[in-house]
C-alpha cells in the first residue's frame, strides 16, 4: 500500500446556487493526485479512479487518505464496482487478438492484495454488477454470473445498457428490453438503478436524460444533464456539459431533485467539471475536471 | 474469343482470392455533428447560394461517406454503430454522448469522419489518432507517453489510421498540396490548435479512435468533388478497405475503376485557387463513360467535378469509353485487380470544325482617334488557339519588341510592348492567315489594323523634393515629394519608389504618412516620410523606378537617381534679427498682383522658440506677387548677409526680399520655392546698388509659372539672421582645392583634374538647383545667362565647389 500525499483544498460551508435551497456545500477537498473518473463505494468512504483511457485503476481510502494501485492494465478503470462489502474491487482488463479487442473481468482482494480472473476474455462485456462473493454482467445477450464461493442466491434485479445501446432489464431469470421513448433507432446509454430498485435512471442520446419505471414508463423527464448518477432515492447527480465540436468549453455538475427538478450547482464555476460519481449514503460526490483534479463534495440536506 | 478469355480470367482471380469477411468486428462510426447550421460547414459554391441545403455542407458530405461505410461494412458481417443517421441540429450530440456511444457499443474502433479546412489553398490527408506523435515526450494532464497502457492504445491508434492515410492518399482523381499526415490528437492539438489535452471526441475512450480529415473541403475543386456521391464513396470504400486490411477481414473481390474527364486545353475560368494539373482543366459536365464489357455507363454530374466511379467490378481487363458531345471520344484500357481501385483521368480534345476567326481586336480606333502609348494589342479567337502558330504571325510595325500573353484559355492573345510606344505615330498590326487552332485550321484571311499613338509616351517627373543635388535637406523627419504630369497607378510605388542611404540600404516609409495623388488632376503624386531621421552630412539617394506608371500604364520607363544630402538647417552662430514669434510682416495689397488673398500668422511649426511666420497667399492667377512689408524695417549695408529659416511649400514660386533707398529699390531673390519643409537660405547684399543706406523693408512672393498644381503659397518664417559672410554655398568652398578657369567664364569652363569615370562636374544656381552635370572636367555654359553660379566637382574621394561668375 502506498501513501501518497491527500491535500485538503478547502473547507467551504455555505449554500452554492441558487435554485434548490435544501442542498448545501459543507465541504471541498481536492486530492493531489490527478485522475479521472472517480467511483465511490455505497458508503463514501473510498473511492476509485483512473488515468484517461481508463488505463489503472487506483483507490484512494477517504478517512486514512491512503491511495492503492489496484491495477495498471487498458481498461481498469472502465466502470470498476467495489463487491457490497467491499472486500473486493471488481475491474475489468482489456486486451487485443488479431486487433480485436477484448475484456475480462478481474477481482481483486482488499486484503491479499491479489487479483483473480472472475471471467474470461468476451468480445462483448457491458456493465458488471456485483452480488455476494461475485459478479453477473451481461455479456452478448445473455447474463453471465461468476461466483468465487458457490452461490445458489437468486441474481439480483439488474438493468444496464447493452451493446446495441439499448436497456436491458433482468429479473427472475428473463431478460427484457425496454424502449422507453419508443425510438426506431435505439441509443441509450448511462443506464442505472435507483438504490430502492423502483426507477431507472437513462440518458437517450439526443433526446435527455429521463427516469422510467421497471415497466419502461416515463416519470420524470430531466432536460439535458449527461452522465447522470442517483445520489439517493430522490436526487441524481450530472454534468452539464458543452463543447465547441473540437473540445469540451464548458461543463458542471449538478444536483437535481427528481421530483421537484430543482437544480444546485455541485462544483465551482471555473471549473470544467465532469463525470460525477455519488454516495446518498455518506452525502458525498466525486467528479474529476477537464485537467485531471478529482474533487470530492460533501452535500448537506436541509 | 476475347470475352471468353476476359471471363476465364475473372474466374481465375476469384479462385485465389479469399473473400472479405468482418464478422464480429465492431466498429463505431461518427459522421461528425449534424444539421445546416452555422456551425455545420457550408461552403458556398455556384449554383448554390450561402445556406441552401442542396449545397455543400460538412455535415452532410459527412454523412453520406458514414451511411456508406456503414453499408458496406454491415454487407460483410461487421457490426456498426453510427451516431447519427440523418442531417439535423437535433443530430448535433455532445461529444461525452458519442464517446459513451463508441464505448457502450464494445466497438473496435471509433472513426469520426470529418473533412478539413486549409483556406482552400491546401488539400492533404490528416489523421488525428488517439495519443501523441512517436516523438512527442511531453506528459499530458490526460495522456503519459511513459505509461504502457496509455502508450498502447495510442499505437494502435496509430497503426490503423497509418492504413486509412495511406489508402486514402492513394485517391488520384484529387490533387494534394502535400502528403498525408498521422498525428496523436495530445501533439496536433497542443501544437497546431493551442489546446491543451487532444480532442473531446477522442477523450474518454476505452478504444482506438481516429478523427479522419481527408481533404480540404474549402479548397474549391475538392468542394465540387465532395457533391458527388460517388466520390465520397470512394472515400468510404478506402476506409473499408482499411478495416479489411487491419482485422484480417480478406481481400475485396472486386474492384473499382475511377476517374475524371476534363478537358485537354480549356481551362476552368473561375477566380477560386486550384492546384496545378487536373484541378485547373475544364471538367466536363456530363460526360458519358461507358464500360465497354459490361455496357455499364456513367454520366458525369454536373458539378464541376467530372468524376466518374464503375464500383464492384470483377477483377479483369476493361475499356473505359469516354464520350461527350463536342469532343473527339477517347478509350482506354484498365486492369481491374481485387481490393485496388484503378484510376484513369481522362483529357478530352474538342472538336473544331472550322477555321480561326478574329472575332475582335484592340485597340480599334480610327486613324483620327489616337491611343494610348502604353496600350497593348490582343485579339480575341473564335477558338483557342494554338500559341505557337498564332504568335508567329502576328507582326507590328513599326518593329517592336514585346510579350505574348494568353487570356481566356488561349482564346485571347495579348501582345504588351516592352516599353511604350513611339508618340504620335501609325501603327499597322498583322496576324497572318498562318495562325491555327489544335486542328490544324489556319484562318481564312489575315486581320489587319491600324491606329495611332497619342502625343506622350512617358510618365514625367515634373518636380520633386529633394531634389537632385540638393545638399541642404534637413535631416529631421523630411518629406519626400513627387510630382508627376498623370495621377499614378499606386499598385507599386511602395517599392518603386524608395530611399537609399549611402550603403544602399532601403530607408523604411512609415506607412501612415504616404499619401498618394492628393495634387489636382490631372497631375499626380506621393508624398512620404522615413520611419527615421536622415543623418546630416550623409549623402542619400531618391530612386524612381521605371515600372512607376500613371493610370493608364504609361511608365516612367527609364529610371530616376536623385541625390542629396542630409544638413541640420539650424544656424545658430549668427547675429538673430528677428525672431517672427510675433507677425513680423504685414501685406501690403496696393503693391501686389493678381491675388486673391494673402495673410500674416504666427504658427507653432518652428525652428526656434515657440512660433514661426505663416505667409499664406491666395493667387488669381497663374501670375502674380503678394508683397509684404516688415513692421519693423531693418538697417543693412551692402557688405552683410541676411539669412533667413524658410519652410518651403514646393511650389516653385520665389521669394525676394525688398530693399529700399530714399530714392529707390532693389529686390533680391532669397529662394526658389523647390523645397519642402525647413532650409536655411540666404542673400549676399553686395548685389545692392553700392551705396549706404539700405533697409530692409520687405518681402516678396511671386508666382512662376513652373507647376500649375497650386494657386497657394504657404511658407513659415523663422529667425532671421544679419552676418558678414555667406555660412552655407560659398562658404563650403574650398577655394583653393579646386580652380575654375577661365572664371568669369563665356562658353566652356574647365576645372583642374584628370577626368575618370567618376568626375561629375556640376553647375548649380544660387539656390542650390541643379542646372547642369557632366562626367568631364569641362563644361560648356553658354546657355546659362549672366550671374553667379555654383561649380561642383564630385570625385570618387571627395567633393569641391567654387564659385563661377559667367559673364558675356
Amino acid at each position: 500500500m502506498r501513501t501518497t500525499f491527500f491535500l485538503i483544498i478547502a473547507f467551504t460551508v455555505g449554500t452554492i446556487a441558487v435554485q434548490a435551497q435544501n442542498v448545501i456545500v459543507k465541504s471541498r477537498i481536492s486530492i493531489a493526485e490527478k485522475g479521472f473518473f472517480p467511483v465511490l463505494n455505497t458508503s463514501g468512504n473510498k473511492m476509485l479512479f483512473t488515468a484517461d483511457g481508463y488505463a489503472g485503476l487506483k483507490m484512494i481510502d477517504l478517512q486514512t487518505k491512503q491511495i492503492t494501485t489496484i491495477s495498471t492494465v487498458g481498461g481498469a478503470g472502465y466502470e470498476p464496482v467495489f463487491a457490497p462489502d467491499d472486500s473486493r474491487i471488481y475491474f475489468r482488463e482489456t486486451s487485443f487478438k488479431n486487433n480485436l479487442r477484448y475484456n475480462s473481468v478481474e477481482s481483486y482482494d482488499v486484503t491479499t492484495k491479489r487479483s483473480q480472473q472472475m471471467l474470461a476474455p468476451q468480445r462483448i462485456l457491458n456493465k458488471i454488477q456485483p452480488i455476494n462473493n461475485g459478479v453477473i454482467a451481461y455479456v452478448g445477450n445473455k447474463m453471465l454470473r461468476s461466483s468465487l464461493t458457490k452461490n445458489t442466491t437468486t441474481a439480483p434485479l439488474f438493468v444496464a445498457a447493452n451493446e446495441d445501446l439499448q436497456i436491458v432489464k433482468h429479473s427472475n431469470g428473463k431478460i427484457e428490453k425496454l424502449n422507453p421513448l419508443n425510438m426506431p433507432e435505439s441509443r441509450y446509454i448511462w443506464v442505472s438503478l435507483s438504490p430502492d430498485n423502483q426507477k431507472i435512471l437513462f440518458t437517450a442520446a439526443g433526446k435527455g436524460t429521463f427516469i422510467c419505471d421497471l415497466k419502461g414508463k416515463i416519470l420524470s423527464s430531466l432536460g439535458s444533464i449527461n452522465a447522470p448518477v442517483w445520489f439517493n432515492n430522490d436526487y441524481v447527480v450530472g454534468m452539464e456539459d458543452k463543447d465547441d465540436g473540437h473540445r469540451v468549453v464548458s461543463s458542471k455538475i449538478v444536483m437535481m431533485s427528481i421530483t421537484k427538478k430543482t437544480k444546485t450547482e455541485i462544483s465551482q464555476s471555473q471549473q470544467i467539471a465532469m463525470y460525477p460519481t455519488a454516495s446518498g449514503k455518506s452525502n458525498r460526490i466525486a467528479y474529476h475536471t477537464e485537467t485531471g483534479e478529482i474533487e470530492v463534495i460533501t452535500v448537506k440536506m436541509k | 474469343m476475347k470475352r471468353i478469355i476476359f471471363f476465364a480470367f475473372a474466374i481465375l482471380q476469384f479462385s485465389f482470392l479469399q473473400a472479405q469477411n468482418l464478422t464480429g468486428v465492431r466498429i463505431y462510426i461518427n459522421p461528425g455533428h449534424g444539421g445546416f447550421d452555422a456551425d455545420d460547414r457550408n461552403v458556398v459554391i455556384a449554383p448554390f447560394t450561402s445556406g441552401n441545403p442542396n449545397g455543400f455542407w460538412e455535415s452532410q458530405s459527412n454523412l453520406d461517406k458514414g451511411l456508406q461505410l456503414r453499408t458496406m461494412l454491415q454487407n460483410t458481417g461487421a457490426s456498426v454503430s453510427i451516431s447519427r443517421t440523418t442531417n439535423t441540429t437535433a443530430d448535433d450530440l455532445p461529444l461525452s454522448q458519442i464517446v459513451t456511444m463508441a464505448n457502450q457499443f464494445n466497438s473496435d474502433f471509433m472513426l469520426a469522419i470529418h473533412s478539413n479546412a486549409g483556406n482552400g489553398v491546401a488539400s492533404y490527408v490528416l489523421m488525428i489518432h488517439y495519443g501523441s506523435d512517436l516523438t512527442d515526450t511531453q506528459i499530458y494532464n490526460t495522456y503519459n507517453p511513459n505509461n504502457p497502457t496509455q502508450l498502447a492504445l495510442s499505437n494502435k491508434s496509430r497503426d490503423i489510421s497509418t492504413e486509412i492515410a495511406k489508402n486514402t492518399f492513394a485517391n488520384q482523381i484529387t490533387t494534394w498540396s502535400s502528403g498525408y499526415q498521422v498525428r496523436g490528437d495530445k501533439t496536433f492539438a497542443r501544437t497546431i490548435m493551442g489546446f491543451t489535452d487532444g480532442y473531446g471526441v477522442l477523450r474518454g475512450l476505452t478504444v482506438p479512435g481516429v478523427i479522419s480529415e481527408v481533404g480540404m473541403h474549402d479548397y474549391i475543386p475538392e468542394t465540387y468533388r465532395l457533391m458527388n456521391m460517388e466520390y465520397k464513396w470512394l472515400e468510404a470504400w478506402n476506409f473499408y478497405k482499411s478495416f479489411c486490411n487491419y482485422f484480417n477481414g480478406g481481400q475485396i473481390t472486386t474492384g473499382v475503376i475511377a476517374g475524371q474527364v476534363r478537358d485537354s486545353r480549356i481551362k476552368l475560368e473561375t477566380s477560386y485557387n486550384k492546384f496545378a494539373g487536373n484541378d485547373q482543366m475544364l471538367p466536363l459536365n456530363g460526360a458519358k463513360l461507358t464500360l465497354v464489357e459490361t455496357g455499364e455507363t456513367y454520366t458525369a454530374d454536373n458539378l464541376q467535378n467530372g468524376v466518374f466511379v464503375f464500383k464492384n467490378l470483377t477483377p479483369g481487363v476493361y475499356n473505359v469509353k469516354a464520350e461527350k458531345d463536342g469532343y473527339y471520344p477517347q478509350t482506354k484500357t484498365l486492369t481491374v485487380t481485387a481490393h485496388n481501385i484503378a484510376f484513369s483521368n481522362f483529357a478530352l480534345n474538342r472538336v473544331r470544325s472550322t477555321p480561326p476567326q478574329v472575332l475582335s481586336f484592340t485597340p480599334n480606333v480610327s486613324l483620327a482617334d489616337s491611343v494610348e502609348a502604353s496600350t497593348s494589342i490582343s485579339f480575341s479567337f473564335n477558338w483557342d488557339m494554338d500559341a505557337t502558330s498564332t504568335t508567329q504571325a502576328f507582326s507590328i510595325t513599326p518593329h517592336t519588341e514585346g510579350t505574348f500573353t494568353w487570356e481566356d484559355t488561349n482564346y485571347r492573345m495579348r501582345f504588351t510592348p516592352n516599353k511604350p510606344l513611339e508618340k504620335n505615330t501609325v501603327y499597322t498590326v498583322n496576324l497572318a492567315n498562318t495562325a491555327s487552332h489544335p486542328d490544324n485550321l489556319s484562318m481564312l484571311n489575315d486581320v489587319t489594323f491600324q491606329f495611332r499613338t497619342k502625343n506622350r509616351n512617358r510618365l514625367s517627373l515634373i518636380t520633386s523634393y529633394p531634389f537632385d543635388g540638393n545638399n541642404k535637406v534637413y535631416f529631421n523627419n523630411p518629406t519626400f515629394r513627387l510630382v508627376f504630369d498623370r495621377k499614378l497607378n499606386t499598385g507599386n510605388l511602395q517599392t518603386a519608389i524608395k530611399v537609399l542611404d549611402e550603403t544602399n540600404t532601403v530607408l523604411a516609409k512609415t506607412t501612415r504618412s504616404v499619401v498618394n495623388n492628393s495634387i489636382v488632376s490631372p497631375y499626380g503624386s506621393t508624398y512620404f516620410n522615413l520611419t527615421q531621421n536622415l543623418i546630416a552630412g550623409k549623402e542619400y539617394t531618391l530612386v524612381v523606378d521605371g515600372e512607376v506608371m500613371d493610370e493608364v500604364g504609361m511608365k516612367l520607363v527609364e529610371p530616376i537617381n536623385i541625390k542629396f544630402k542630409a544638413s541640420n538647417t539650424l544656424v545658430t552662430a549668427q547675429p538673430v534679427i528677428e525672431t517672427f514669434e510675433t507677425p513680423a510682416l504685414t501685406y501690403i495689397s496696393t503693391e501686389s498682383l493678381e491675388i486673391t488673398s494673402a495673410t500674416v500668422a504666427t504658427n507653432t511649426t518652428k525652428l526656434f522658440d515657440f512660433f514661426s511666420n505663416k505667409i499664406n497667399v491666395l493667387f488669381s492667377n497663374i501670375s502674380g506677387e503678394a508683397l509684404f512689408g516688415f513692421l519693423n524695417p531693418l538697417n543693412v549695408s551692402n557688405d552683410k548677409v541676411v539669412g533667413m529659416h524658410v519652410f518651403g511649400d514646393h511650389t516653385g514660386n520665389e521669394v525676394w526680399l525688398q530693399f529700399r533707398i530714399p530714392d529707390g529699390v532693389q529686390y533680391l531673390k532669397l529662394c526658389d520655392l523647390n523645397f519642402y519643409g525647413w532650409e536655411f537660405h540666404e542673400v549676399d547684399l553686395s548685389n545692392l546698388s553700392i551705396v549706404a543706406g539700405w533697409t530692409l523693408t520687405g518681402m516678396k512672393i511671386e508666382r512662376k509659372n513652373r507647376y500649375l498644381f497650386s494657386a497657394v503659397s504657404d511658407i513659415l518664417l523663422d529667425n532671421m539672421l544679419l552676418y558678414d559672410e555667406l555660412v552655407l554655398a560659398l562658404k563650403t568652398i574650398s577655394v583653393s582645392k579646386l580652380k575654375a578657369y577661365p572664371n568669369p567664364a563665356s562658353s566652356v569652363v574647365r576645372v583642374d583634374v584628370p577626368v575618370t569615370s567618376e568626375t561629375l562636374l556640376e553647375l548649380y544656381s544660387l539656390n542650390g538647383e541643379l542646372l547642369s552635370k557632366v562626367n568631364n572636367n569641362k563644361m560648356n555654359v553658354t546657355a546659362f545667362s549672366t550671374g553667379t553660379y555654383i561649380l561642383k566637382l564630385r570625385t570618387a574621394k571627395d567633393q569641391y565647389t567654387c564659385p563661377l561668375i559667367i559673364s558675356r
